[in-house]
């Protein structure tokens, strides 16, 4: 009330409820309202200008009780924002800014930024040069991602989507990058499963996690991905990498379509609204790498979409393939053959990642590439139940290896130069009696001495980034006995 | 915002309300045994019968009786308000007093919504056409005092 009669005596505005359509209101007065300007209500709940009619001011509201007819309302000359800062780190916050967490003390940051941005231009936007680990073998090894990258997660439900991103906040909240989870629409289980997994990963400190429940009224869940970029924009503009998980846009859709169809706007394909595509456009381009000073920063954004039975070719599905810089594919086939992650290296697609990537990742993603086309084209062979020569035996061993190499349940992070070891061990069969069981055993080994002996790691580090290709790499390590002795003696 | 003539029998929102009661009444009744012209006789109050008397004379020619009413409630509807609010219950002759002021100042097509607050204490919250005008005493006693703060706690002191 105190916020209401504060902003009727700056802007000296009034109007009146005449017309309540679920979350959106209609309202008469207000003469000089915008599109976006941020309306008070009398009771306390607030909303967005949504459009302006004839004679009406069409609201969006942000309130989970409805707002009754007759209700005075003011506007207040800004559009909404959100506070951000550092005190947000370590917190579950909804996309206002305010804590989620009753029974947890929370200092509201002073700053406060715009929540519906404009993208940056061109001039401020600087090449992707810098690799991003996400710490799973496959991804880093044969689909790599870069800082600044808009990478698109895409499978049918429960492919293990929502696994493979905790995994990758895990581990670029271990190299200090800033990671904001924007939950959209998502069950309250779902969410505090994964503030568990964050604080039993001791990383809740880099993490922030702005939520919308599928409770929340559709202007909140609406308003919750261009909150989390705007708090990305935040650490961005003071020179620190953020990323930014989006999950799910195809929920969002479903929203705005939701907010679009009763607010009367002409449905367009499978009734969404024409300007689906730029909503979702705005937001992902708000994410690149951005000179900051005379540093660079980068916000890397992982929007996640769901797909039906496995049809890439869905309306939402290809929007969001097309405005972003390639796609993460979560093969429901794979996922019931037992593979985990179910990525599917073939139907995936990274169009910046590849440049990021050092000389011998390159080449041992080169060298995969074409190796596992090959292994799918003799296993086509097996299922003809004909007779397979050496070759073929060979080729079908080394491949089933591989996929079993890499194979990683959720919370290991191998970090990417021990990934490019253990593979190249394997490739080389520079331990040839070994089973897959030993090796996966040495390589747990190898990352726990990487992880506590400086001297390895650098080591380790030297030997990968002086290799120009995967043969040189095979070739320093054969002929170098000390490595090879600390790595058979773990 | 639509320009017509307020004939100047309806000065409130009340009375607005009344006459619409009114119109809806008259409607019934012509299809009743009793039939509009006993109605308009024993319900239509005389400060409203010429009111009604003007429209059907307008309209009763083209559009009959029930047309006369409807183009009635259509003028009602038309009729712009102009909020006040008031710290004490006006008089009838206050009422009129500002009305003629209002229509004479502002516009012809308007009509009073008053509404009593006594914890303003005196002057007049304006709000029209979506614009607020605070012109109360407690909110010029509430500048005062912030503007005044530290004077005052001296005295206090």
């Amino acid at each position: 009330m105190n916020n209401f009669k504060r902003e009727l005596d700056k802007t000296g505005e009034i109007g009146y409820v005449t017309q309540v359509v679920d979350t959106l209101v209609y309202a008469n007065g207000i003469p000089g309202a915008k599109p976006d300007e941020l309306i008070v209500f009398e009771t306390g709940e607030t909303g967005q200008v949504l459009s302006l009619l004839e004679n009406e001011v069409e609201i969006l509201t942000f309130s989970k009780t409805p707002v009754k007819v007759g209700t005075a309302l003011t506007r207040t000359g800004k559009a909404l924002e959100i506070p951000v800062g550092t005190e947000l780190l370590g917190n579950i916050i909804d996309p206002f800014g305010n804590s989620l967490e009753e029974d947890k003390a929370f200092k509201k940051p002073r700053d406060r930024i715009g929540v519906n941005t404009d993208p940056e231009g061109i001039v401020e936007r600087r090449t992707i040069k810098t690799y991003l680990e996400t710490g799973t073998s496959i991804v880093d090894l044969m689909i790599p991602l870069g800082k600044g990258q808009r990478e698109l997660v895409i499978g049918d439900r429960k492919t293990g989507k929502t696994n493979f991103l905790l995994h990758t906040i895990f581990t670029q909240a271990s190299r200090g990058t800033i990671c904001i989870y924007a939950a959209i629409g998502k069950k309250k289980m779902d969410i505090k499963k994964a503030q568990e997994f964050f604080e039993e990963n001791k990383i809740m400190d880099k993490v922030i996690i702005i939520a919308s429940t599928s409770t929340d009224p559709a202007g909140s869940i609406y308003i919750t991905p261009y909150s989390a970029l705007s708090v990305a924009e935040y650490f961005r503009n003071n020179g620190q990498d953020a990323l930014v998980v989006l999950d799910d846009m195809s929920t969002h859709a479903k929203f705005y379509r939701e907010i679009s169809l009763l607010g009367k706007r002409f449905p367009g394909r499978n009734s969404y609204p024409g300007d689906i595509f730029y909503v979702h456009a705005r937001l992902i381009e708000r994410a690149g790498n951005f000179s900051v000073g005379d540093k660079e920063a980068a916000i890397t954004c992982i929007p996640v979409v769901e797909t039906n039975q496995g049809d890439l070719s869905g309306y939402i599905q290809t929007n969001l393939m097309s405005m972003t810089d390639g796609h993460l594919f979560f093969d429901t086939n794979l996922f019931y053959q037992g593979r985990r992650p179910a990525v599917n290296p073939f139907l995936s697609v990274t169009r910046v990642g590849r440049q990021t990537q050092s000389e011998v990742k390159r080449s041992i993603n080169r060298e995969l590439t074409s190796f596992l086309t090959l292994f799918e084209r003799v296993q086509n062979f097996v299922h003809f139940g004909s007779e397979l020569n050496d070759s073929a035996k060979v080729t079908l061993d080394m491949g089933n290896k591989i996929l079993r190499l890499f194979d990683q349940p959720s919370g290991k992070l191998i970090p990417s130069n021990v990934q490019v070891v253990v593979f190249t061990i394997l490739w080389g069969s520079l331990l040839p009696t070994e089973t897959m069981e030993k090796l996966f055993e040495r390589r747990e080994k190898i990352i726990e001495k990487y992880n506590s002996d400086k001297n390895f790691k650098k080591t380790l580090d030297d030997f990968v980034e002086s290799s120009q290709t995967l043969n040189d790499l095979m070739g320093k390590i054969k002929k170098d006995g000390n490595i090879v002795n600390q790595i058979i003696s773990l | 915002m639509n320009k017509i003539t307020n004939y100047g029998y309806i000065k409130t929102v009340e009375e607005k309300a009344e006459v619409k009661e009114l119109l809806e009444l008259l409607r019934q009744s012509m299809f009743k045994k009793e039939g509009f012209a006993k109605a308009l006789k024993a319900n239509v109050p005389l400060k409203y019968s010429p009111l009604i008397n003007l429209f059907i004379k307008r309209n009763v020619g083209k559009e009959g009786f029930e047309g006369s009413l409807e183009a009635l409630g259509s003028y009602l509807n038309e009729l712009n308000e102009l909020n006040l609010t008031l710290a004490f219950e006006p008089s009838q002759e206050f009422l009129d007093n500002i009305y003629k002021w209002v229509t004479k100042n502002i516009g012809q097509d308007l009509i009073l919504n008053i509404s009593v607050d006594p914890k303003i204490l005196g002057g007049t919250v304006i709000s029209f056409g979506g614009y607020y005008l605070d012109y109360s005493l407690s909110k010029k006693l509430d500048r005062a005092f912030s503007e005044k703060k530290e004077e005052i706690r001296k005295l206090y002191e």
